[in-house]
């Protein structure tokens, strides 16, 4: 019993770890961002990103829309700090 | 500085010093991402106003700055300057951002065919959303040969529509400026602003008939 238990544990962090390396797609909400400057910026900035593919930026929801390159990931951290360089600054990030 | 009066030196040191003792803290509509170039023009028949600067940090700027004022008694003033642009505070809100700016410029002023030193102090706070945009202007122009120019400009603006980044964004927007040494001491000027990405144009005259023309561009 104990190894089918440990078995299934194993599978679910692995299965968590396979799910987050897949992430593509993350939705980060941005405060402060009310103009074309702003979104010029901040969509700049993630461009130059290596592990970055395509950006959207919509001022009407106020969400910076990445879509990562295959095998990439842009932790948290960064993402925060490039909004933070940019002058602006973070409420949500949402990985999908 | 062989024109300025110690009071006119001291006046520019203030503004200098405080615009270098607060890089942590400042910005202007000059100011943008690190990296960035940005190009500003401002056009009357009265007042013309042009800035390229470069954003070394994110809340820091060095610009090159030329003005061109006609005086009280028809004559004419220019400036041009090397100037430094800071973003003194930021506030980040859901759905507004306002900021406060301070620029300090040193340079050299031509005057009735005179060669002297000028500096530049301003002060600039803005509030907007999507919808509504207010700003003030404070400048101080003091020179070495001819009158000091002190300037102050309130904006007021509001959006018909909210545009989004892919949009053209169109504002009106109110200019009133109080220039009490310029041959047009207080005007009124409604202006159509448009809003493309990274490019404004504002197009717009006064009850006086002047004209103004006023462009932006980040790149």
């Amino acid at each position: 019993m104990k190894k089918i238990i440990n078995a299934l544990a194993a599978s679910f962090i692995l299965m968590s770890s396979l799910a987050f390396a897949s992430t593509k797609d993350i939705d980060i909400a941005v405060n402060g961002m009310v103009c074309g400057f702003c979104a010029q910026g901040i969509s700049k900035k993630f461009s130059a990103e290596a592990a970055v593919e395509k950006v959207k930026v919509s001022l009407e929801t106020k969400l910076v829309s990445l879509h990562l390159k295959d095998g990439k990931d842009l932790p948290d951290s960064t993402i925060t700090s490039i909004l933070k360089d940019a002058g602006y600054n973070v409420s949500k990030i949402e990985r999908k | 500085m062989p024109h300025l009066t110690i009071k006119k030196r001291l006046g520019i040191f203030i503004v200098l010093g405080a615009a270098w003792a607060f890089p942590q803290l400042s910005q202007a509509m000059s100011v943008s991402w690190q990296g960035s170039t940005a190009v500003m023009t401002a056009n009357q028949p009265f007042l013309t106003d042009w800035l390229v600067a470069y954003s070394f940090r994110k809340d820091a700027a060095v610009a090159a700055r030329y003005m061109r004022m006609i005086m009280n008694d028809g004559s004419e003033m220019k400036i041009y300057a090397p100037q430094l642009d800071f973003l003194l505070r930021r506030w980040n809100g859901k759905d507004y951002q306002a900021n406060i700016y301070l620029n300090g410029a040193l340079g050299v002023e031509n005057f009735q065919g005179q060669n002297s030193s000028a500096g530049i102090g301003t002060l600039d706070v803005d509030v907007e959303s999507r919808e509504l945009y207010t700003s003030l202007k404070l400048q101080a122009n003091l020179v070495g040969a001819g009158p000091n120019v002190y300037q102050t400009e309130l904006r007021l603006g509001a959006a018909p529509f909210k545009a989004d980044f892919e949009e053209i964004a169109a504002w009106l927007i109110v200019s009133v400026q109080s220039n009490p040494q310029l041959i047009r001491s207080f005007s009124v000027t409604p202006m159509l602003r448009l809003f493309y990405k990274n490019a404004l144009l504002e197009v717009g005259a006064s009850a006086q008939g002047d004209f103004a023309l006023n462009s932006m561009i980040h790149f």
